[in-house]
């Protein structure tokens, strides 16, 4: 089986912010298998506990019960920092830290002490990031905070992937722009996605994208988890279902 | 040089008071509200004063240092519970952490002030270092519920930057580096501030004091200047201890952000 994540009976309660109050169920139960190299789509209503799921797959957040599996193995069982360097994470609202763009790219080498580039290695990664042209090449030497937004989702992008992640988690890469900028990045992360071979998932509340994106939707409603395949309209790895359809026959619209 | 000194009596408190008396007058008759508050204030002063006038006559008697200590510890502990009433939203764990820092930098620059700075004897006794300690402990009161509260601010508003860095596989302090750098200046502008403006506007406390009590304005400004290095020095030993030891709280040991404690 070629699952690079499995979740099992996951389920997730937010502890409670005030003292004496009950913790908040968001996940009642999410049991699911990705396949290596799929994009997969977190869909659901705002506030069904998109975001939350997504955070479980990088350990930002841990499950209260259940077991999830990286490449065979609990994700327990990895030193979470390295866990993290192999799980790109792109955050719903763009993350700017001062200084360039390239300052920013740069950030993600120098963040742990575990990491030991050497200068050499960080200016070839950072090259092969323009190569990506995600962002426009004049754009590097500009400082972050100068950015569009669309722009600055696209740093957040491409520090996600600084690390050479093998996965990248988006949250709602779009929800900020319009739908021809959505348009262009999603077919942007899409090209990258095959370029890197990479496993991607990203969350998402807008029906018309989940149905054309993805290989694999995860609908998340009422606390729980339905798997259920895309028809192959523009699938882009036809053939990555591993499972046959669980819950909901979700095409959007 | 034998200066003349006025010894102030209970007397010349008493008369003292006809000030506070045109206070409540003018409160009264402006109706501003406040004779209540002046005169539970007034009490307070006198009451809190006059014990600590004879507890500080008792205390100076006292040669175990071992005793001493736990005065200050105990003082130290006042000042954590206090600290921690300021806080809006105290983390699990604050008295402790914040007595730990509060005790751990006044103590230190205490021990320099007296051990190294002073190298007297005499400065070891605890006619100094009673007074001393109370005043690092009380300016590490002001500055350390100030950072504090910086610190769980800073990491809630710049939340998504701190996630970020942990997702890239950074370790919980240096993913809450930029808030602790903000908590820390933060708590010590005020300090800092003193340090800019001291002597422009006011004679400072401690000068005001001995200068009153016959001292040379001279030796009462090497006194203050001493006294403030010590403050300074107290000060942010004490904030960037409580703000590592905070990191541990607001984190798991898996470097994640407690988000509900924010």
């Amino acid at each position: 089986m070629n699952a690079i994540f499995e979740f099992r009976s996951v389920a997730f309660s937010a502890p409670p912010k005030d003292k004496g109050a009950q913790p908040i169920t968001i996940i009642l139960d999410a049991t699911f298998e990705l396949v290596r190299g799929t994009l997969t789509v977190i869909a659901g209503p705002s506030g069904a506990g998109k975001s939350t799921l997504l955070r479980l797959f990088n350990r930002l957040a841990d499950p209260t019960s259940g077991v999830i599996l990286f490449e065979g193995k609990d994700i327990r069982d990895f030193p979470v920092k390295e866990l993290r360097r192999r799980i790109g994470w792109v955050p719903q609202v763009p993350v700017r830290f001062p200084g360039t763009v390239e300052d920013n790219l740069r950030l993600p080498f120098t963040v742990s002490k575990a990491y030991k580039f050497t200068q050499e290695e960080i200016e070839v990664s950072i090259q092969e990031l323009k190569a990506l042209n995600l962002l426009r090449e004049e754009l590097f030497l500009r400082k972050a905070d100068d950015l569009s937004v669309g722009e600055a989702q696209r740093l957040n992008l491409l520090r996600a992937l600084a690390l050479k992640p093998d996965v990248v988690l988006l949250d709602e890469p779009t929800s900020a722009l319009d739908p021809d900028a959505s348009e262009q990045l999603l077919a942007q992360i899409e090209r990258v996605r095959s370029e890197r071979s990479l496993t991607a998932i990203l969350v998402s509340h807008r029906p018309n994208e989940v149905a054309k994106l993805g290989d694999v939707v995860l609908r998340l409603a009422d606390g729980r988890v339905h798997l259920s395949a895309v028809p192959p309209l523009g699938g882009t790895t036809g053939g990555a279902l591993n499972r046959p359809t669980l819950g909901g026959d979700y095409r959007g619209g | 040089m034998e200066t003349e000194l006025i010894q102030v009596d209970w007397l010349n408190v008493l008369v003292g008071l006809g000030l506070v008396a045109v206070a409540i007058g003018l409160s009264y008759f402006n109706g501003l509200g406040l004779e209540r508050d002046i005169i539970v204030g007034t009490i307070r002063c006198i009451v809190q004063l006059a014990i600590l006038g004879y507890a500080l006559v008792y205390l100076f008697r006292l040669q175990c240092m071992w005793v001493i200590v736990l005065i200050l510890l105990g003082m130290a502990f006042v000042a954590a519970l206090t600290a921690k009433g300021r806080m809006k939203r105290p983390y699990p764990g604050t008295i402790p952490i914040l007595w730990f820092s509060i005790a751990v930098g006044s103590f230190f620059a205490l021990a320099y002030v007296t051990v190294i700075t002073m190298a007297d004897p005499l400065a070891l006794t605890a006619r100094y270092i009673i007074p001393l300690g109370g005043m690092a402990i009380g300016n590490t009161l002001n500055g350390i519920s100030l950072a504090a509260e910086r610190f769980r601010s800073e990491l809630e508003s710049q939340r998504d930057r701190v996630e970020v860095l942990l997702s890239m596989g950074a370790d919980a302090s240096r993913a809450a580096a930029e808030p602790a750098r903000a908590a820390v200046a933060a708590g010590m502008i005020p300090t800092i501030n003193a340090l800019m403006v001291i002597g422009l506007v006011q004679i400072p406390g401690v000068m005001t004091g001995q200068i009153l009590s016959g001292a040379d304005p001279l030796v009462a400004a090497r006194y203050q200047l001493i006294i403030m290095f010590m403050l300074v020095g107290g000060k942010v030993i004490a904030l960037t201890l409580a703000l590592r030891l905070a990191v541990k709280r607001y984190f798991t040991p898996e470097h994640q952000l407690r988000r509900e404690l924010l």
